[in-house]
Formats: C-alpha cells, structure tokens, sequence
C-alpha cells in the first residue's frame, strides 16, 4: 500500500509483559502513530528468536531486523564495546552517570560504523560476585565453582585473570546447577538474580561492583536507511526516548532487587582494606590484557580514565568550596 | 570388463562408507572422552577446558547429522508409512520413486541455503570456541544434506532402472 | 495454492517419505511465502548445538544399546522378580517409577524411550507382559515425569510466569511442590491399569524369598550402582546431567566389555553405529522441527490461534476445556520450551482472570503437554517408538491409546481438581 513501508522484526530476551516490552511497545506505537503506519515494530520476546548470537545470524541474513542483545554479544563487531566492563573500573553508580555521559557515544559510534544503529546505551546495573559461601579476598574466588556464560568470550578471558578456572554453561542450566552444586559462584547483576531466581540459591554477595553491564537495541543499518528520511527522525527521537526510560526504571529496578536481596538474609561482604588492594591489582591486570588483545583501544581507555579522574577531582574541588 | 569396473566402484563406495563409519564412531568416543575428562579436571584438580563443553555439543550436531548420512544409505529415516503397506506392487514402486525424487530435492535446496549460510559465516570471520572458525563448525549441515540428497537420487535412479528393467525369475 | 501444497505434503507423509524431508519442505514452504531467505533452516537447526541438554541423547543412547546387546534385561528381569515379584504389575511399577524420575532430568526429547525403552521392552516381554502392553508402556513413560523436579520446562514456567508480574509469587520451589501429587497420581493411574489389564495375563507371582534375592542383587551386583551413579550423581551435584550421561556411557562401556564380557570389541563397533544412526535420525527430525517451530513462531500462528480460541471462551469450565484441547493440539507442533515462551504470557492473565492458580496453571499445562508428545496421529514419543522398536506407526498408536486415555483422565483430575496440586504450597 505504502511504497516507504518499513517493518522491523525485533527479537528479545525480555518476556512479553516485562517492563523492557512495555516501553518498547509504547515507543512503537508512537512511531506508527507519528509515522502513519510508514514504520512498524513487530516484536518476538521471550528468546522464542533463540539466543543473541542466533538472533544476530538472523539479522545477518534479514529475517529480522533488530534485536535486544547485551553488550558483550556484540563485541564480534565492536570489541570496544566492552570498555564498561573491565572489572572493578567504575566503583560507583555516581561515576557511571559521568563516565557514560562523555563515552556513551563513542560506542554508540562504534556500533553504528559496524552496522548497527542503537538509539543509545541502555544500562543493566553493576554484576556482583554472587555465591554460596563467603568471599572476601581472591584467593577466596579461586577456590569456588565460578560460572560463566557460555559464549561470552571476553568475560571468559577477564575472570581467567583472577586466576578462576570458570565452568561455562548456558543461562537456563545455571539454577538446576547452582541447586545441585556443579556451581557455586555467579556474577550478574541483582536484577537478573532475582528474575531469573538465582537468589534462591546464594547466601553470600561480595559488596563491591565488578563490571557494569549494559545492552542494546541494536536494528540494521542498512534496513533503517531504507526508513524514509524524516521518519528516521521520528524513529530515533521517539525510540530513543522510550529506551532512556527503560535505562532509568532498571536503575530503580536494580535497587528494589537489592532491597529483595538483603531481605532474604542474603549477606553484603564488604571486603577488608588489604582484600581490595590486591583486587584491584589483579583488575588493573585485567584491563592491561583487554588493551593488549586489541580489545579496548588504549587512547579510549586512558579517555576514561581521565573522566573518571575528573569526576573525582571535582568532587574534591566541591568538597573544598 | 563391465564388471570389474563395478567391483572397484564398489571398493570406492564401500571405503568411503568405511570412513563414515569410522568418524561416527571415532567423534562419538572422543565425545565420551572429552565430557569424562572434564568431570575428573573439575572434581580432582578444580580445572577444566574451557572450550571443552562447546567443543562437546558440536558434537552432538556432527554426530546427529553423520549418523543422518549413515541411515539414509537405506533410507532408514523416521517415516509415518501408514499407506505404502496397503498399495500394489507396482503402484508402490512408483510412488517410491517419487518420494525418493521429492527427498533429494528437498535436501539439495537444504544443502544450498546451508551452504550459503556458511559461505556468509566464513566471510563474517566469526569464531567459535577455541578460535575454531563458526563456519567450520557449520560446514558438516550441507555437506550431511548434499551427501542424503545423491543417496536418494541413487535411490530413485536404482528404482526406475528396475521398474524398466524387470528382474527375470 | 497452500492447501494443495498442505494436501501434497500430507499425501507424501502417508506414502512414507521420510519425515524430515516433510517437516523440511512444511517450514520451507512457509519462509518462502513469508519472504524469509531460506537459510534461516540451518541457523535452526544448528542451535542443537545450542542446547546442554541434547548431549544426554547420544550418551544415554549408546549406554541403552550396550545395556540391550548384554543381558542386563534378563538380570533386570531376575532382580525385580526377586525383590517386586509378589507385588502385581510389579516390573510394570518399577518401570513407570524410573521412566519419569529419568525423564524429569533428560526432558522428553526421546531420550527415555531410546535408552530406558531398550532395556525395559525385552524385560518386560521376558517377564510375561504381552508385546502391545510393553510397547505402549514404554512409549508413554518418555514423557512422564515433566512434573517431577528438576524437570526444565517446570523452570522455565516459573521463570517466565514470575516475569509477568501477576501479583503472587510463583518461585519455583513452588512449582516443583505443586507437580509431585499430580505426578503420583499419574504414576499411580497408569500402574492400577496395568495391573487391571493384566490381571488375566500370566504375569506369575513370586513370594519373596531372601536368598533369591540376594543371589539376583549377587549377579547384578556391577549394575546396581548404575542408577545410584545417574541419580544420586545428579541430585548431589557432583555432576550435571550430561556429564552424568557422559560418566554412564564408560562405566557401562567397562562394566559389560571388559568384567561381564558379554560384548567383544568388534561388536561394539556396530553397536556405536546402530546406535548413532538412530541418534542421527532423531537429532535431525529435532533439528528441522525448529526449523518449523521457528517458522510458526515468525508467523505468529500459535497466537492467532489462541485469539480464535479465547473468542469461544466464556467461562472458567469453558476455558478450561479449551486449555485442554488447545495444548493438546499445541503439544503436537511445538518444542515444549517454545510452546511455554509463547503461551504462558497470553494464557496467565485470562487464566488469572478466571480465577486460576498461575502454580495450578504450570502443572496443567505441562500436564497436558506430556500426553501431547503422543497423541496420534502427530507425537514426536510415537515416531520415535516406532523407530526405536521397528515398528509401523500404526502399532505404535494402537498400543498407546489405552495409556493416553488413562493419563487424559489424570490431566482431567489434575485440571479440575486445583487442590492436588495446591494442597502443600498455600
Ligand atoms: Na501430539
Ligand atoms: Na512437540
């Protein structure tokens, strides 16, 4: 009917009434609306598309064109993409908001020179060492059954560096294996615990953020340029919008499932002074490989640092007004 | 003369059948193998490959479709086979050589849109575990359907000869 | 146009053509209306490597085909006559008992029936059960046990229905509480039909007898820690359950080679073949199905006819017994894991709304689903029986019907009795 009729197939993991499709939906209602019908979304949630590597073949080959992936599922295409996840890098939600406030683009950049547009940085909250029994220093983590997922290969290289030899499974194994003790260490985040009922099974969190998670909506570039021109406007204005949203309901949501997790009983262990020097040596050591592989650019990583150093000096400078 | 050049084709078919065997055979031990051995570096020494489980599940996939090329040597395959029985001698056959005619078809065009598939993977330059390439671990998909898709041409061809060629009691 | 290439391909199913190639030219045929590059078949059917759970099948299938080529049926059959033989439909029970505690780990991909039916069928015709009693039996047990923890799909329901945010809590605790009555009752249905059913058969009874049993246990005395090692192995944790298949496959490899030598090196040689052939057969008509899962899914087909469902719905007996058919028929087309992504969000707000339990509606859904895997004339139990076993598929159907209506009444308890699966959880 419409010659510049887009439709944009879109895969996430998100379940169909989770807040993420909520959002989403209301974002995709308002660029029909605004659009006439000339943009419309069509969602597959729940993972029904398979994982973010099937969905990502499945862009490839065009039978969708967008999906909800998390951030080291793209790392095949921006390595860079991970520079948020060295390990113990940003400490605190404070710095976060500062840091991704000048380096959010450079990704979004990335991404978009790799082919994918993205409307911005959704961001997923800090991963905690989740565990079974207590852990303070890293001798403690060697000696647990640390999971991981098992196509994040990234991940896999940065907990090696803690000296941990991780047992890799798939996301729907690591409950029935946490229950029956193949594992006894999970890092994720606290909403993801708690959705997908880890908490259950874990007594002990050690209170210091080890990386900060994040994901995308990620559509196909070349499918979006055929989105007439100021329709792309809408799309992004509008998506964009939508997005933001839900970066700040997971914040709040990220504290209520800590909330959640302190009332079950779970332990915070804060580690001892001594504890963390030496966990943000073996950190330190983390990002140095990231750059070496090639990973993270080092002029990107020495930019974040600067951020992070600024941000702390004007703290100091309001402190001392 | 005609027949000893059969003879050696069948030495040909019957090595290659041979080497079949023996990678169904030789993958499915060396899966035992690497599972077995990951339990003992876990339990024992608290290690473990870490490419050894996604090593192991692909596996599963060239075991599955090896042994898909293996049962369709004589069309073992699963089937419903609620009619067949009842038809006629000769209506049977006929409609034996369609099915095989329609199956071949049906696995070559899956042999081509896989073979397309891996072609993209091995340009993308994606990697699998260890840094083995995707698309090696892809490849065995058209080569299992382009191996099943000539076993059922065979097949047909075999069947229309005989039904041309009836065999003299 | 479609529904002579439906009729086409129906015609072909019945003529014989293998079923793959079916499912195959189905899902094809339904991408290419749809405008999708037909390479989407093998990004389906490649994430079988994808799935932890599948490695059991090749593992549990080559441990069924040695167990069935030694003679641990004989001494299985020995051992249950010692130890159950005064109970009636006593290897019957045992059989029903251990299908569903395996299938509660290994999921009902066929691995129950593949492995567990090769040894179970033999014993169960050795110890004077009649071969279409056998037959459905074990074809049934391969999907009994979904309630039993730590069955998968049973988390997968509590992980999606605690998502959707319906106000009470469905933890999965919860959910594998909810399923042990229901269970039981199907245990226990299902064994008080065979022992009816059998009750003019000449299934002997043996009283017990100490020595006899001790001398049975005595023979049987390196397979006995068989299932202690998948069992216990899995429970405690010192294994996942591939590896406990993985762990399985050698000890039974040593234990019937080399102690009970009753298989010599060159057979064993074609029985890995045999049995990776039927690996093959069954992985591939897997594979493919998500293929056409996929292709449903693309379509969205599962939704509109759930829309077309809930239009009829007036009630909460109406929608109950629509639930039933409807999964029954759901059960027959999708993968169990894609069937509970998609449905459980549209089915547990009107389920809500009529007032049903969302734990009551975990255990009824996958209740239903579990007769689903094989009902006729499409049950993926069935085709996988019949492939197992040598069988036409029409045999297959016969000897499963009479299981299929004994459970159909125990998924009708289940249903309109919410108490058996809430008695313990409020
Ligand atoms: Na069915
Ligand atoms: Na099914």
């Amino acid at each position: 009917e419409n010659a510049y009729a887009v439709r944009l197939k879109i895969a996430t993991l998100s379940p169909e009434g989770s807040m993420w499709m909520e959002k989403m939906r209301a974002g995709a209602d308002m660029v029909a609306q605004k659009t006439g019908n000339r943009v419309t979304f069509k969602f597959y949630p729940g993972g029904v598309m398979g994982n973010d590597k099937t969905v990502l073949k499945k862009i490839r080959i065009g039978q969708l064109q967008g999906g909800a992936v998390v951030g080291g599922s793209l790392s095949q295409f921006f390595p860079a993409n991970q520079l948020y996840a060295q390990p113990l890098k940003l400490t605190s939600i404070k710095e976060v908001d500062y840091v991704r406030k000048h380096m959010d683009q450079y990704i979004i950049d990335g991404l978009n020179n790799a082919g994918f547009v993205t409307f911005g940085i959704i961001g997923g909250g800090f991963a905690y060492i989740m565990s079974q029994n207590p852990i303070n220093t890293v001798d403690d983590l060697r000696n647990q059954k640390v999971w991981i997922p098992d196509n994040d290969k990234i991940s896999q290289d940065s907990i090696k560096t803690f000296g941990v030899t991780p047992i890799p499974l798939s996301i729907a194994d690591v409950r029935t294996s946490l229950q029956t003790g193949l594992i006894n260490t999970v890092v994720t985040s606290p909403v993801g615990a708690v959705v997908l009922q880890w908490h259950t099974q874990i007594k002990y969190i050690m209170d210091i953020p080890l990386i900060y998670l994040h994901a995308v909506l990620a559509v196909d570039k070349k499918k979006f340029l055929k989105i007439k021109e100021q329709d792309r406007a809408v799309v992004t204005q509008v998506m964009t919008k939508a997005l933001k949203q839900i970066d700040i309901q997971n914040r709040e949501d990220d504290i209520n499932a800590i909330q959640a997790l302190k009332n079950r009983g779970i332990k915070f262990i804060t580690p001892s002074k001594d504890a963390l020097v030496e966990w943000h040596k073996v950190a330190a050591i983390a990002s140095k490989r990231m750059i070496e592989s090639g990973i993270l650019p080092r002029d990107v990583v020495d930019q974040l640092d600067t951020h992070l150093s600024d941000f702390h000096s004007n703290i100091q400078n309001k402190n001392d007004q | 003369m005609t027949s000893k050049r059969k003879s050696f084709s069948q030495n040909i078919v019957k090595l290659l059948q041979t080497i079949e065997d023996g990678i169904l055979i030789g993958l499915l031990l060396l899966m035992i193998f690497v599972a077995v051995l990951q339990i003992f570096l876990r339990n024992l020494f608290d290690s473990g490959i870490l490419w050894g489980d996604p090593l192991v599940r692909t596996l599963v996939l060239w075991i599955g479709l090896i042994g898909a090329m293996v049962a369709s040597r004589n069309n073992h395959h699963i089937s419903i086979d609620v009619i067949s029985r009842y038809l006629p001698d000769n209506i049977k056959k006929l409609t034996d050589i369609i099915i095989s005619i329609f199956t071949s078809l049906v696995c070559a065009v899956m042999a081509y849109y896989s073979l397309v598939f891996v072609v993209m993977e091995k340009n993308d330059g994606a990697l699998s575990f260890a840094a083995v390439p995707a698309w090696i671990c892809e490849s065995i998909i058209p080569v299992s359907f382009a191996i099943i898709s000539f076993r059922y041409i065979l097949f047909s061809l075999t069947s229309i000869t005989k039904l041309f060629k009836p065999i003299p009691r | 146009m479609i529904i002579l290439l439906i009729a086409i391909l129906i015609l072909f199913a019945l003529l014989g053509a293998p079923l793959f190639s079916i499912i195959i030219a189905a899902a094809m045929t339904g991408f290419y209306f749809g405008n999708i590059d037909l390479s989407v078949m093998a990004i389906e059917l490649f994430r079988i490597s994808d799935t932890p759970i599948l490695l059991a099948l090749p593992l549990f299938t080559f441990t069924g085909y040695i167990l069935a080529e030694s003679n641990t049926s004989k001494r299985l059959v020995r051992l249950t006559q010692a130890l159950f033989g005064w109970m009636p439909g006593g290897l019957a029970i045992v059989a029903f008992i251990v299908c569903a505690l395996f299938t509660a780990f290994t999921g009902a991909s066929g691995v129950t029936i593949v492995a567990m039916g090769a040894l179970l069928y033999p014993a169960l015709k050795q110890a004077g059960y009649k071969d279409k009693f056998s037959l459905g039996l074990v074809t049934t047990s391969g999907s009994l046990g979904l309630l039993l923890p730590p069955s998968l799909p049973l988390i997968l329901y509590g992980i999606i229905a605690q998502q959707m945010g319906s106000g009470k809590e469905i933890s999965i605790e919860k959910l594998f509480i909810a399923g042990i009555l229901p269970a039981i009752l199907m245990i226990l249905l299902l064994s008080l039909w065979s022992i009816w059913t059998n009750r003019k058969n000449s299934v002997p009874l043996i009283s017990f007898s100490l020595q006899k049993a001790l001398s049975a246990v005595k023979e049987s005395i390196w397979e006995i820690p068989l299932p202690i090692f998948v069992f216990t192995g899995i429970y405690s944790g010192i294994f996942a359950v591939s590896e406990a298949a993985a762990v399985t496959a050698m000890y039974v490899l040593i234990v019937e080679v080399f102690i009970y030598k009753e298989i010599q090196l060159s057979q064993l040689v074609s029985i890995i073949k045999e049995s990776m052939v039927m690996v093959g057969g069954i992985l591939l008509i897997l594979g493919v199905s998500l293929g056409f899962t996929n292709f449903l899914i693309d379509a969205e087909a599962p939704m509109k006819l759930f829309d077309i469902c809930q239009t009829y719905v007036s009630s909460k007996l109406v929608f109950l017994i629509l639930l039933n058919i409807f999964l029954l028929i759901l059960g027959a087309m999708l993968d169990i894991f894609s069937a509970i992504i998609i449905m459980v969000p549209l089915m547990l707000p009107v389920a809500l709304e009529y007032g049903i339990d969302p734990v009551h509606l975990g255990i009824i859904f996958l209740a239903n689903m579990q007769i689903g895997y094989f009902t006729p004339p499409v049950g993926m139990n069935l085709f996988i029986a019949g492939y197992r076993f040598n069988k036409p598929i029409i045999e297959i159907y016969k000897a499963t019907i009479p299981f299929m209506l004994v459970l159909l009444l125990a998924v009708l308890i289940i249903t309109y009795l919410p108490w058996l699966s809430l008695v313990f959880i409020s």
